[in-house]
């Protein structure tokens, strides 16, 4: 509208001189440029698009020479193209950049002779350039992405021929692309796989497939891959797009995996929570249980657990893996085949938005005997303790009421015999009777009451440290933080005239805690301080030391004194039961250490010696730290 | 202790008892003396059950009781005797060669009047039965009727 209304303005005659108006209105409303040249380049017709275009108006131009007009385009390509065809007369068509605003555009020039001089049409095509070379853009890029893809493409005819294939499609199999471009799809295909499921001739796929598959490399070698084919249209022509891609790390880690679950001795499983059945079980299953994978699949697990363990393992089941939350050390029973029980502690991590759960299970049948076995003998122990206890104590019970009528009776004996002597002394008898009697009365008799009585005041003392030593193995312990200074100093005063009476010289230095029984390590520094004490070399000052260092966890005393020694070959019987090493030294059964030894077992201390003989022993007790073991 | 208190020894060992005897004797203590040889004779006696002797109503009894006993032995006849509300009226006072805390213990819990070892040492045995002795002169024993709690 606006060019009839541009050209009803400036009138027919004025815009193209000496064309007919018909022609000129038509030329007007083209939307190509179009002016004509005289031969001296003065413009006679000058079109509505032209001056749209060049912006000018028709009336400013007609009548000027055109570089006049348009000084920018003078020496360029226009003005030689317009002075060539004004002296060959030969139409001529360019296109062009023309860079200087306000003109900067792309046009398509075609010029031809005419009677005055030249016509010259155009158009500016800078809009049409740019969509092409976005559109050769566009397509370079799908090429790109095309090229290097990770995963290999090929593009196939429907009869198998390849047709196009990218980059990673040679890098993955070897083959250049003129080389894929004369094969068929079989060509890579291993030949086990051929005719299997999804590796059927591509172009069978209705619509598309994906599967995993096994391609032969150039080398021969052979490769996992996983194809995604997919029908498609181009140009009326029916092809398949092939994405393969080289699953070989994942293979391999799913091999491992699948490895590790065939290898493994627990029984690994894949449960369906919602109908309580096995999707996948382990081999473990068959070896431990006995049944075959089929068995077992698709069966519910409760038809294999022990009857007293179903309302456990259902709760399990519903309480926890229904809920989400995994199971750690749950035990039960399952049947095997062969229709014993296995005892199995699993572990079981639900996923309830798959409805299923992953379990392992161990074998702990073997543990739970064993720890039975351990239960059963240690009550046996115990009850042999008790047992040999009750006999220690009765023995020993039993045994003194005979020392009793055994000493009485001797001692009964022995006022009889004075009884007698004084009968005797009263009536005189004949010298020579007296003269006999005299040494039974005197020597044999008494000399034989001696050893009747010493004897059995001497079994009396080893039966009394049997029953001590019976006493010092029962009885609750009671564990507590022990003031070694405070103990010793307790132990020391009960004992304090004895070291005073010998002018023994006592030396004791500052005591870690530890922790014990108060009365029970009374006992033990009680029955070594005697020992130290009784053992002491007579021809020297007596010197006993105490001491005490922590080592680690264990606090340790020292009982050093500089007695008689023992020798080597005496340590090890030194605590053994009823042992004296000299019998002539004090009194004693010969139980001290025994029962040091044994109070020290209970408490889990220790004891070691070392001893010269000449020099003295150095008895060295640990017991638990005070601050281990809270 | 008046002369009427007759003196219960229920011993198994003949030995013991006859050692018991003789220094109670030597104590002055001149009262009679039943010996029972183990725990059932001596609850037949104080029960008035079985064939043997059965005690007799309206009369003083001390208790010497050995612990260890065949059949029944003396800390059960003390319990039987402590339960009874009669017979608990008669002192019994243990005479045994142990000197187990927990049975000097358990002796004490069922109610024993007294608990003496007998040791080894003659010497220590004479002087245990004097102090027996003497116990036995200055207790006063009470008279126990003819009917036990137990029947």
């Amino acid at each position: 509208m606006s060019i009839r209304k541009n050209s009803a303005d400036k009138g027919m005659e004025k815009w193209c001189e000496g064309v007919e108006v018909d022609t000129a209105i038509i030329l007007d409303y083209i939307s190509d440029g179009f002016f004509v040249l005289d031969k001296e380049m003065v413009v006679t017709c000058f079109n509505g698009a032209a001056e749209r275009y060049l912006q000018k108006s028709a009336a400013d131009v007609l009548g000027q020479p055109l570089f006049d007009v348009f000084p920018e385009a003078r020496n360029s390509i226009f003005e030689t193209k317009y002075r060539e065809v004004m002296e060959t007369r030969h139409p001529t068509a360019f296109e062009t950049w023309f860079d200087t605003p306000p003109y900067r555009n792309w046009y398509e020039v075609r010029v031809f002779p005419c009677r005055k001089g030249i016509t010259v049409c155009f158009q500016v095509t800078t809009e049409r350039r740019e969509a092409e070379a976005a559109l050769y853009e566009s397509e370079e890029w799908f090429r790109i992405l095309f090229e290097e893809a990770p995963d290999a493409i090929f593009i196939e005819a429907l009869d198998d021929r390849i047709l196009d294939t990218n980059a990673a499609a040679s890098r993955m199999l070897g083959y250049s692309r003129e080389e894929f471009r004369s094969m068929t799809v079989a060509d890579l295909q291993a030949p086990e796989v051929r005719g299997e499921e999804g590796n059927i001739l591509r172009k069978e796929l209705a619509q598309g497939a994906f599967f995993e598959g096994l391609d032969i490399r150039k080398d021969g070698t052979r490769i996992p891959v996983e194809v995604n084919n997919s029908r498609m249209h181009v140009r009326n022509q029916e092809l398949v797009l092939s994405i393969v891609r080289d699953i070989s790390d994942r293979k391999q880690v799913e091999e491992e995996l699948t490895q590790i679950f065939r290898m493994s001795l627990d029984l690994i499983s894949i449960a369906d929570i919602n109908t309580a059945t096995f999707k996948r079980v382990n081999p473990a299953f068959t070896t431990v249980l006995g049944y075959s994978e089929e068995e077992l699949l698709g069966r519910p697990f409760l038809d294999f657990v022990h009857p007293d363990d179903i309302e456990a393992t259902t709760r399990s089941l519903e309480e926890k893996l229904k809920t989400g939350s995994s199971v750690f050390h749950f035990l039960n029973r399952y049947r095997q085949k062969s229709g014993g029980y296995r005892w199995l502690s699993w572990v079981s991590h639900p996923l309830p938005e798959k409805g299923v759960t992953y379990s392992i299970a161990r074998d702990v049948t073997e543990q739970k005997r064993a720890q039975r076995e351990l239960v059963r003998l240690n009550t046996e122990l115990a009850e042999k303790n008790t047992e040999l206890e009750q006999v220690v104590y009765v023995a020993s019970h039993d045994l003194r009421s005979p020392l009793v009528n055994i000493a009485g009776y001797s001692k009964e004996l022995a006022y009889a015999v004075e009884d007698l002597r004084r009968v005797l002394d009263q009536v005189s008898a004949a010298p020579e009777a007296e003269k006999a009697l005299a040494p039974i009365l005197d020597e044999d008799i008494p000399e034989a009451l001696h050893f009747i009585r010493t004897s059995a005041s001497k079994m009396d003392a080893l039966l009394m440290g049997l029953l001590r030593l019976s006493r010092s193995g029962r009885g609750a312990l009671k564990i507590e933080p022990l003031d070694m200074n405070e103990l010793i100093t307790r132990v020391i005063d009960s004992t304090d005239f004895q070291f005073r009476e010998g002018g023994i010289t006592l030396n004791v230095s500052d005591l870690p805690p530890c922790r014990g029984d108060a009365v029970q390590v009374n006992q033990v520094f009680s029955n070594l301080l005697d020992n130290a004490r009784k053992y002491l070399d007579p021809r020297r000052q007596g010197i006993i030391r105490i001491s005490g260092t922590i080592e680690g966890e264990r606090s340790v005393y020292c009982i050093e004194d500089n007695g008689v020694g023992i020798a080597p070959g005496h340590l090890d019987k030194i605590f053994e039961i009823f042992h004296r090493l000299d019998p002539s030294r004090g009194s004693g059964e010969g139980l001290g250490l025994t029962i040091v030894r044994r109070i020290l077992g209970r408490l889990g201390g220790d004891i070691r010696v070392e001893s010269e003989i000449g020099t003295g022993s150095r008895f060295c007790v640990s017991l638990p730290t005070g601050e281990t073991e809270k | 202790m008046h002369q009427d208190v007759v003196i219960l020894l229920a011993e198994d060992d003949a030995g013991h008892a006859n050692l018991i005897r003789k220094n109670l004797a030597r104590a002055g203590i001149v009262n009679e003396i039943l010996l029972f040889r183990d725990g059932q004779e001596i609850l037949d006696f104080l029960f008035q059950q079985g064939d043997g002797l059965h005690r007799e109503p309206e009369c003083a009894y001390v208790l010497l009781l050995d612990i260890r006993m065949p059949k029944v032995d003396g800390l059960q006849v003390l319990e039987r005797v402590k339960n009874d509300p009669e017979l608990r009226k008669m002192p019994v006072l243990m005479i045994t060669t142990t000197d187990d805390p927990r049975e000097v213990e358990r002796s004490h819990a069922l109610g024993c009047n007294n608990y003496i070892t007998k040791p080894i040492d003659y010497d220590k045995f004479v002087n245990a039965i004097r102090q027996l002795g003497m116990f036995l002169a200055v207790v006063q024993v009470p008279v126990i009727n003819g009917k036990t709690g137990e029947e």
